[in-house]
C-alpha cells in the first residue's frame, strides 16, 4: 500500500519561507549533484529568501539554461525563454506554451516548484505541479539543516 | 553647522544641471520619472521600470515592452530619447535601469562613484521630479542600511541597494542617489517604501474585475484603494547600486563621466 505523506514542515517552521514539495514544506530541495550529474537543481532558504541554483536540461537532452542564486549564468541555443511571473517568481518557458520550470511565489513566503525536470540523457527525473511533486530518478534531499539531511532518496 | 545648509545648497546646485524628467507612454496612461546625464554626448541612466509597461499572460507571466515614446525633458527642452541598451527579454528583467540617449552634445553630466564605498550613514541627497510636478525637488538623507532587495517584479532576483532615510515618491524612480562628501553617484532612486496591504490589493483587484466599480460606494472604495496604493510612503526609500548600470556601460562601450 503506496504512504503519501503530506502537510509535513521539513525543517522549517510554519510561518517561514520554504519551498512547497510535494505537499511537503521545506526549507530544501536537491535533485542531482552539482559537480558530478549534468542535471541538478537546488532550492534553499537564505537569509529568509528562495534561491534556485540549476541545470536544466529539455526532454531530448540538450541543456536549456543555468541558473545561480536566481541569476540567469547562460541560456544556451533554442527556443528557451526565462519569464518573469506576475507574482515575483520566474519561469523557463518555450513558443510551444511549455513550463520546463515554473517558481511561483504564494502568500505565506511559500515558493511552490512546478515543471518537468530532465536529466543529459532526456530521462523524466521529477516533475511537479499545484498537485504534487514526483522524483522518478534520485539521488535527492528533501530537507536539511546543517549536516543533518531530511528525506534522503538514493540513486 | 553654520556651512552644513550652503554644503546642501552647493550640492543641489552641482547636480542640478545634470538631471532630466522623463515621460514615457504607454498603453493606460503615461509613465513618468526621473534621468540623469551621465556623458557630455547625451547619454541618460533611468529606471528600467519607468520607461516599459507590462501585461500579463494567461499563464501570469509578465510581458514587458519598452515604450515607442520616451521624452527626456533637459534645459526646458523636449528630446526624444532612444534606448540604446535593451535589457534581453530572455531573461528575467533583474536591475531597474535603463540606458537612454538624447541628441544633444556638450551636455553636463555627473560622476559615478562606487557602491563599495558607501558606508551606513553617509549622507546622501538626490533631486527629481517626483508626484509629475514640472520643478525639480531636492531631497537629501542618511544611508540608513545596504543590504540586498528583490528587483522590482522579480523577487527571487536579489539587487545590491541602498536604504535611506528620505521620503521617495512616484516620479522620483530614475533619479541620481548622491553621496554628499564626493558628489559621486552611488545609486539609482528605484521605490519608496509604503504599499496597501495584501487585503486591500485583493479588495482592489476585485472591484476592478467584479464589474461592480460603477456603484458609489465600490467606485468611491475603489478610488480610496489607489489612492492610498500611489500615495503611502513611510519616509524611507530604496536606491539600487549604480555597479549594474557602471558594467553595462561600459560593457557597450559608452564613456562615462568624459
Amino acid at each position: 500500500m503506496p504512504i503519501h505523506m503530506r502537510g509535513n514542515y521539513i525543517f522549517v517552521a510554519p510561518g517561514e519561507p520554504c519551498f512547497l514539495v510535494s505537499s511537503n514544506y521545506t526549507n530544501y530541495l536537491e535533485i542531482g549533484r552539482p559537480g558530478l550529474d549534468d542535471f541538478f537543481l537546488i532550492a534553499y532558504i537564505q537569509e529568509k529568501h528562495h534561491f534556485i541554483d540549476a541545470a536544466l536540461f529539455g526532454n531530448n537532452g540538450k541543456p536549456v539554461c543555468r541558473v545561480a542564486r536566481n541569476h540567469l549564468d547562460e541560456l544556451f541555443e533554442g527556443d528557451w525563454e526565462v519569464k518573469t511571473r506576475v507574482d515575483g517568481g520566474f519561469a523557463v518557458v518555450n513558443s510551444d506554451d511549455r513550463n520546463l520550470m515554473n517558481l511561483r511565489l504564494l502568500n505565506g513566503g511559500i515558493c511552490l516548484i512546478e515543471g518537468k525536470f530532465y536529466n543529459k540523457s532526456g530521462e523524466l527525473v521529477a516533475s511537479g505541479n499545484d498537485q504534487d511533486f514526483l522524483i522518478f530518478k534520485g539521488p535527492a534531499v528533501i530537507g536539511k539543516s546543517g549536516l543533518a539531511k531530511g528525506i534522503v532518496i538514493n540513486g | 553647522m553654520p556651512g552644513y545648509g550652503r554644503l546642501m545648497a552647493s550640492t543641489a546646485s552641482q547636480i542640478k544641471p545634470s538631471i532630466v524628467r522623463i515621460q514615457a507612454q504607454a498603453p493606460g496612461g503615461n509613465s513618468i520619472g526621473t534621468g540623469f546625464l551621465v556623458s557630455k554626448e547625451g547619454h541618460v541612466i533611468t529606471c528600467w521600470h519607468v520607461v516599459t509597461f507590462h501585461s500579463v499572460d494567461k499563464d501570469g507571466l509578465l510581458q514587458f515592452e519598452y515604450s515607442d515614446r520616451i521624452v527626456v525633458t533637459w534645459n526646458n527642452r523636449d528630446y526624444n530619447a532612444k534606448v540604446i541598451h535593451r535589457q534581453n527579454t530572455d531573461t528575467p528583467y533583474t536591475s531597474d535601469f535603463a540606458l537612454l540617449k538624447i541628441e544633444a552634445s556638450g551636455t553636463p553630466f555627473l560622476q559615478l562613484g562606487a557602491y563599495k564605498d558607501v558606508e551606513q550613514g553617509d549622507e546622501v541627497c538626490f533631486m527629481g521630479y517626483p508626484r509629475g510636478y514640472d520643478e525639480i525637488f531636492f531631497g537629501a538623507g542618511h544611508v540608513a542600511s545596504l543590504r540586498s532587495i528583490g528587483s522590482h517584479f522579480n523577487q527571487m532576483v536579489r539587487l545590491d541597494s541602498i536604504e535611506i532615510d528620505a521620503s521617495i515618491n512616484r516620479g522620483n524612480s530614475g533619479g541620481p542617489l548622491v553621496r554628499i562628501s564626493d558628489g559621486k553617484v552611488v545609486g539609482i532612486v528605484t521605490l519608496r517604501h509604503g504599499d496597501i496591504t495584501p487585503t486591500l490589493r485583493r479588495l482592489r483587484d476585485y472591484l476592478k474585475s467584479s464589474g461592480k466599480e460603477e456603484g458609489i460606494l465600490e467606485a468611491a472604495t475603489l478610488e480610496l484603494v489607489e489612492l492610498a496604493e500611489k500615495n503611502t510612503n513611510v519616509g524611507l526609500g530604496t536606491a539600487i547600486s549604480i555597479e549594474y548600470a557602471k558594467n553595462e556601460l561600459h560593457t557597450i562601450g559608452v564613456r562615462i563621466g568624459v
